[in-house]
């Protein structure tokens, strides 16, 4: 039985973090819900405007563009992040295959690189001179592809960059749940006459959920969140439409000093994250049940 | 006995060491502290620091703090220190970024008095004319800033090119917009039907460089992002229409610019990946020398061209002045630093870069400073920025209008009104 000293020790242990977690994360938080309701430059006196921020925000074309983009950016990048992966990871997996620790290696190289380097490098690879056009595309088709200069183009560029530099580590997960799959299964379906595709439908797929879920989850909070990649590759252009929600708040903040409307865009940035929290909370209790 | 000899040896040291350590202090409490701040740009450095040793040698009653910051981190390194109420005294900045704080009413307005001068007329005439409001010091009627540097753009060509494309670097160099077509039409190449390099180009990711090109070629034709005053754009003009035009052809008619080759146009000048670009200093050429070696004894500068029937106005000139925040407790002392900081234009000359301050050494500036001829000459006839809060907002709204007409196909007049009526709302506020 503990002691009530014993317990006292615990609360110190936990203390620091707490603090920590106060003073970097909830009161900053608190305070951007507080910065919403002003208008401030940082330089002039705060100006209380009340709703005035939302909404003006709610009418502003360019935050919904951002928004929907957003939106739109995060959910195709995660669905084909959870087949690029789980594809790798299956091949990967497979026991025909040699130098699989080689292979893993390779694939999870990207993950460690820092995302701005990376941003950077594919941004010379995406010029007319780039590996891409001048390497591939001119020489086989003879033709260069518009990659950064096509408002049509561009987003889907970021985010060949985006699953680059994040399926190893989805990879990763997923071989990590294939592994954890008892072999007897297969072996069982294997002797009833189950079919690869049947075994991978009727064991290793529902075997997988709860790895499924936890990639979804990461990398709805990593995608969403993105900044650094559009921010080095197309800086939110052409014609802003590579601009994320993080680049809009970013832009508002600290080129146009309108702090308060900053915080505004960064609110609904949060209530969006809370709601996919609600939607995956869900997914997951459906799971318990 | 020997015991209270050494507690009273002791005792005597003690209140020594403490009579010493307040005298030390009651003197450093009668030195004036500043705190100077400026950007990073080797090998200034080292000479701004020399310029406040030799001010705190001459006034030992006042202590120089210098914090240098990258170029663009200052701008939020500032204002983070102004919401923390811990602003420096005086700071150097691009004249743009010191809008913000002006339009604030941040920063003290010249004291002729620490420059040793009665009015500000006289201060004003220890630099050559326009420099105060080139490098930003001016703003609504009153002078803010000390020029610390000063520059311009020229157009910038590459001779070797031109040969190869059976011009003449001597009598073909572009002396209107319609010439600097023709000749980026003729030196721009396709392989294959793949570009492999452009007559001309410009940064097109960044609003900024955008802009920078647009000013003067809008003001030559008497339109402009925003009016002289800042009160309302003049892009809903059939002259800014044409000025527009001229620039977006040479990406969707005239073909002498694919922005796909290469985005950072000094870098694409320097790689060879595009033959004239708009967007250099006199500084670029120490840029060429230690990065581009290979076309720095093929570039060429030359004045803007004009158009044939506008005004004879050049690129942008832009600068770095010093200011001094009005919450600093010692705005005098702060001023002479500011004074004492651009008081050896000679010495940057030697550099590299135009501090404007009269008694320059115009010998040395020609041997220093290549094309120094081009350079000065276009000086006179540059045209300025506009100072405004908005400044970001301003060309961001531009280059928005501008890339809807590139890219989205969106007709001339159509994006340049409706970016008209987005400035005028802003400039409203």
């Amino acid at each position: 039985m503990k002691t009530k000293s014993q317990s006292r020790a615990g609360y110190y242990f936990v203390v620091p973090t707490v603090i920590l977690f106060c003073v970097f994360l909830i009161y900053p938080m608190l305070n951007s819900f507080r910065l919403s309701l002003y208008s401030w430059n940082i330089m002039e006196p705060m100006q209380f405007v009340a709703f005035d921020n939302f909404k003006t925000l709610l009418q502003d074309q360019e935050f919904l563009s951002s928004w929907g983009r957003t939106l739109q950016y995060t959910l195709t990048s995660v669905a084909l992040l959870l087949v690029i992966s789980f594809v790798f990871a299956l091949m990967l997996d497979s026991r025909m295959l040699k130098a699989r620790n080689m292979f893993q290696a390779i694939y999870f190289i990207p993950v460690v690189l820092v995302t701005p380097a990376v941003g950077v490098v594919w941004k010379l690879m995406f010029q007319t001179t780039g590996i891409l056009n001048a390497g591939i595309f001119a020489p086989l088709f003879g033709a260069t592809v518009p990659w950064l200069e096509s408002k049509n183009v561009a987003l889907y560029s970021i985010m060949m960059v985006q699953l680059w530099i994040s399926a190893g580590y989805y990879m990763v997960m997923f071989i990590a749940g294939l592994q954890g799959i008892p072999e007897e299964y297969y072996e069982s379906a294997v002797i009833d006459g189950a079919s690869w595709s049947k075994r991978l439908f009727a064991i290793t797929i529902p075997l997988l959920k709860p790895v499924f879920l936890l990639v979804f989850v990461t990398s709805v909070l990593f995608t969403f969140g993105q900044f650094a990649l559009p921010y080095t590759i197309s800086q939110g252009g052409p014609n802003y439409s590579t601009e994320l929600l993080t680049l809009f708040v970013y832009r508002n903040a600290f080129k146009y000093l309108k702090v308060g409307y900053a915080s505004t865009a960064s609110i609904f940035y949060f209530l969006t994250m809370i709601v996919f929290s609600i939607m995956q909370i869900r997914l997951f209790s459906d799971k318990k049940r | 006995m020997k015991k209270r000899c050494i507690i009273l040896v002791l005792m005597i040291l003690l209140v020594s060491v403490g009579m010493l350590w307040s005298a030390g202090s009651e003197e450093q409490a009668k030195k004036v502290k500043l705190v100077h701040w400026g950007h990073t740009q080797p090998p200034f450095d080292g000479l701004i620091q020399r310029n406040i040793n030799t001010f705190m040698a001459e006034n030992p009653n006042v202590a120089v703090e210098y914090a240098i910051f990258s170029d663009a981190d200052l701008p939020n390194q500032l204002l983070t220190a102004v919401a923390g109420k811990s602003a420096p005294d005086s700071f150097t900045i691009a004249g743009t970024q010191a809008a913000r704080f002006l339009e604030a009413n941040m920063l003290a307005k010249l004291d002729p008095e620490a420059f040793g001068k009665k009015s500000v007329d006289e201060v004003l005439a220890m630099w050559e004319d326009g420099a105060f409001k080139g490098a930003g010091g001016y703003f609504k009627g009153a002078y803010y800033g000390v020029p610390h540097e000063l520059s311009n753009y020229c157009a910038w060509i590459n001779g070797a090119h031109m040969v190869e494309a059976g011009l003449d670097p001597k009598n073909d160099i572009p002396k209107t917009w319609a010439e600097f077509t023709e000749v980026g039409k003729k030196m721009t190449v396709d392989v294959g039907g793949v570009r492999t390099r452009n007559g001309f180009g410009v940064n097109l990711k960044t609003a900024g460089f955008v802009a920078n090109v647009g000013f003067p070629l809008l003001r030559q034709l008497g339109a402009g992002i925003v009016d002289d005053d800042v009160t309302k754009s003049l892009l809903d003009t059939p002259e800014a229409a044409k000025a527009v035009t001229t620039f977006t052809n040479w990406i969707l008619k005239d073909k002498i610019w694919d922005p796909g080759l290469v985005s950072d146009d000094r870098e694409g000048f320097g790689n060879e990946l595009l033959s004239m670009f708009l967007t250099g200093g006199a500084w670029y050429w120490g840029v060429m020398e230690s990065q581009y070696p290979g076309v720095y004894d093929d570039a060429i500068v030359f004045p803007y061209p004009r158009f044939a029937d506008g005004k004879d106005l050049g690129g942008i000139s832009y600068g770095y002045s010093t200011y001094v925040f009005d919450s600093s407790k010692n705005q005098k002392d702060a001023w002479r630093v500011a004074n004492a900081i651009a008081s050896t234009p000679d010495d940057f000359i030697k550099e590299g870069l135009f501090q404007p301050r009269k008694g320059y050494d115009v010998k040395l500036a020609e041997e220093s400073l290549p094309s120094w001829d081009v350079f000065g000459a276009d000086l006179k006839k540059s045209t300025p920025r506009p100072v405004t809060k908005h400044y970001a907002e301003v060309i961001d709204i531009y280059y928005a209008a501008i890339t809807q007409i590139v890219y989205d196909g969106v007709k001339v007049e159509t994006a340049l009104d409706a970016a008209a009526k987005k400035i005028n709302n802003l400039l409203k506020k």
